[in-house]
């Protein structure tokens, strides 16, 4: 009976809210209360829908990465393309022509060109530098680059540039995999091994193998609250051996650009008894340090020049001596395509980098004398691909992949050689 | 006699009181009180069953305008009405009272199925080009709308309006940035890409005076997908 008794009285109480509640409701609630936009200030709030972006702008603010001091209408309600958003404010409502609320920027609308000025959250006009080399017109073919309106020939991830904007027409992804916590996996593929025939130290043919393709698997899977596309890093949290990790394992391990050059230019030193490091010093390196191997070790090779320009605290000490590279005229985002030749023949880009001169002032004893030695080289630049230059000279310099010492393989009469690609 | 006993007759004297006592006067009481309908304007109180909306307009930017100007404001629509005097009336056709309405019909291009004074253009959408029709003019050359973040929002918004019993066209996606609605949203992002590179010989540079190669991306697909849920509250 106790328990007829609660169930009526919840009935009864249930039945008192029907009656004295609204007879009515509109299909949504709140849908009657519009906001009013006509002061200065931007009344519709983007994080009410995007919350997860506004976290993820937030932790940029802790890390002070780019873009940290901008607001969603920084970017999202850019004018300087043209484009005229919808507008209330004080003196007027101005219709929306090409965007109403926002749109989707491309990152070069700010970081193409010179760059742009933009306000920031505290109303302080801030400048958007231009993204070198990438701030230009593409141009597919590399061989029509004729003029610097292009993506110059040398700058590194211009494949991966042109690929987003012409297939996927989307930039955007290129810079994001880079700049932002946006994760990436990589597929690399090289050429497992070369195939040369050397005679009488003339490389009579060769080819790389194609068909014969070594994968290199890299994946880069970050967690994010969203996307990870508003994540934007510091470009000092910005590290090369995520990407190319292949690299970073052949470095450490000493299978990529690992000379060792002796200090006392005498062949007759075990050149390959020795641990070999490239870069770092010219002598001496016995023992391989994985904490050199960062950002500022391989721009010490692939962006050298514009470095030691633009950010002398990075200690890359090199002298700047051709104001007519490519990274000096800022045609360089940030990395340098090379290759050995690049700094270490007299004709080359960046010959002063070397500061032994090796193909100019090798004094070497026969067989490796200096003209048959330049003569190979030249002969190599010239016919066959960029990342065939390295494996020639690593054929001879690294002593990892090496078939014996010299004469008592490749030089031994007429070989043929299989020399496996880097790294 | 427990509580429960004693609460239950109280119910059941009450529950015969309702059906006795009525019996003396109309069913429902006041509804004899027709209302006069032959002056200007709507004479029937919307708010005596609307008093949650006119509660939220009472906080809103439209919190100056009546009823009728947005429910009774469709040119293509006769709705019931009285003129001057009860043998003047003319009869709803397809509506009698009140229509729903879409915001587009005061906010579109011209208005012109509006028969108020329209509100300003919410121009800067394109909806067309995402291959979706609708009644009102979101664009034109000058407006074009091509690059609007929130088409692919407006133009499903009236992609399911069409056939469905959901909020007419586009309103969907105008209440839920331009009014207190609570709105949810399960967003599927992607959060990579996969890229495929391959060692790919190009031939001899004449700029560079070397035999080229490069590392050609010959692929790139979205990956890590994942569904966020948003809430605006």
């Amino acid at each position: 009976m106790r328990t007829v008794g609660l169930v009526l009285i919840l009935i009864a109480i249930t039945a008192g809210i029907f009656l004295t509640t609204m007879r009515s409701v509109s299909l949504l609630k709140g849908s009657h209360v519009v906001y009013n936009i006509s002061s200065n200030s931007v009344d519709v709030n983007c994080s009410s829908c995007h919350k997860h972006v506004a976290e993820e702008m937030a932790i940029t603010r802790a890390l002070h990465g780019p873009h940290w001091d901008l607001s969603c209408v920084t970017c999202h309600r850019y004018k300087g393309t043209g484009i005229r958003f919808a507008t209330a404010n004080s003196s007027g409502v101005y219709p929306g022509k090409q965007a109403h609320a926002a749109y989707v920027p491309s990152c070069l609308d700010c970081h193409g060109g010179k760059g742009a000025w933009v306000y920031n959250v505290s109303g302080v006009l801030v400048h958007a530098p231009p993204a070198r080399a990438f701030n230009v017109t593409y141009e597919s073919d590399y061989r029509n680059w004729t003029v610097v309106s292009s993506i110059p020939y040398y700058a590194a991830h211009k494949q991966f540039v042109a690929y987003c904007e012409n297939v996927l027409h989307d930039e955007n992804l290129a810079c994001l995999a880079c700049h932002t916590n946006y994760s990436i996996n990589i597929t690399y593929k090289y050429p497992n091994y070369i195939y040369v025939y050397i005679s009488n130290w003339y490389i009579t043919t060769g080819t790389y193998v194609s068909s014969s393709l070594k994968v290199y698997n890299v994946s880069y899977v970050k967690k994010n609250i969203f996307s990870g596309k508003h994540i934007f890093l510091p470009l000092k949290k910005i590290n090369c051996s995520k990407c190319h990790e292949n690299i970073y394992l052949g470095l450490i391990n000493g299978k990529h650009a690992p000379i060792y050059v002796s200090p006392k230019w005498n062949l007759s030193e075990n050149l390959w008894g020795f641990v070999r490091y490239h870069g770092l010093a010219y002598y001496g390196i016995t023992t391989l340090n994985k904490s050199w191997i960062n950002d500022t070790y391989c721009d010490k090779c692939h962006y050298c020049v514009y470095v030691n320009l633009t950010d002398p605290s990075s200690g890359v000490t090199y002298t700047y001596k051709n104001p007519f590279t490519a990274a000096a005229k800022g045609l360089v985002h940030c990395a340098e395509k090379v290759s050995c030749y690049t700094c270490h023949h007299r004709n080359s880009t960046y010959w002063w980098l070397d500061p032994y001169y090796a193909f100019l002032n090798a004094t070497w004893s026969s067989p490796l004398d200096a003209p048959y030695h330049e003569a190979l080289i030249n002969q190599t630049a010239l016919n066959y691909p960029r990342y065939v230059h390295g494996d020639i000279c690593m054929s001879c310099h690294e002593a990892s992949y090496h078939f014996g010492k010299c004469g008592s393989e490749c030089h031994a009469g007429n070989r043929i050689v299989y020399q496996y690609t880097e790294p | 006699m427990d509580f429960g006993k004693a609460l239950l007759i109280t119910i059941i004297v009450l529950a015969l009181g309702v059906i006795v006592l009525p019996s003396t006067v109309s069913i429902f009481h006041g509804q004899h009180i027709w209302y006069n309908l032959s002056g200007y304007g709507n004479n029937v109180p919307c708010v005596k069953c609307h008093a949650d909306v006119y509660a939220e307009l009472e906080q809103s930017v439209h919190k100056n305008l009546k009823c009728s100007d947005c429910h009774r404001a469709n040119k293509s629509i006769t709705y019931a009405s009285v003129s001057g005097s009860y043998t003047n009336a003319t009869p709803g056709r397809e509506a009698h009272a009140a229509s729903i309405v879409a915001c587009m019909m005061c906010h579109q291009i011209n208005a012109s199925y509006a028969s108020k004074t329209p509100g300003p253009y919410a121009g800067g959408f394109n909806v067309t080009m995402l291959g979706v029709v609708s009644k009102y003019n979101y664009s034109n050359a000058t407006y074009s709308g091509v690059v609007a973040a929130h088409n692919p929002f407006v133009a499903y918004a009236i992609a399911k309006a069409n056939g469905s019993k959901l909020l007419l066209d586009s309103t969907e996606a105008c209440v839920a940035c331009h009014t207190n609605s609570e709105v949810s949203m399960n967003f599927t992002v992607n959060t990579g890409i996969n890229v495929t590179a391959l060692d790919t010989p190009l031939g001899y540079s004449s700029i560079t005076g070397l035999n080229e190669s490069q590392i050609n991306v010959t692929g790139i697909t979205f990956t890590g997908f994942k569904v966020v849920r948003e809430v605006k509250s």
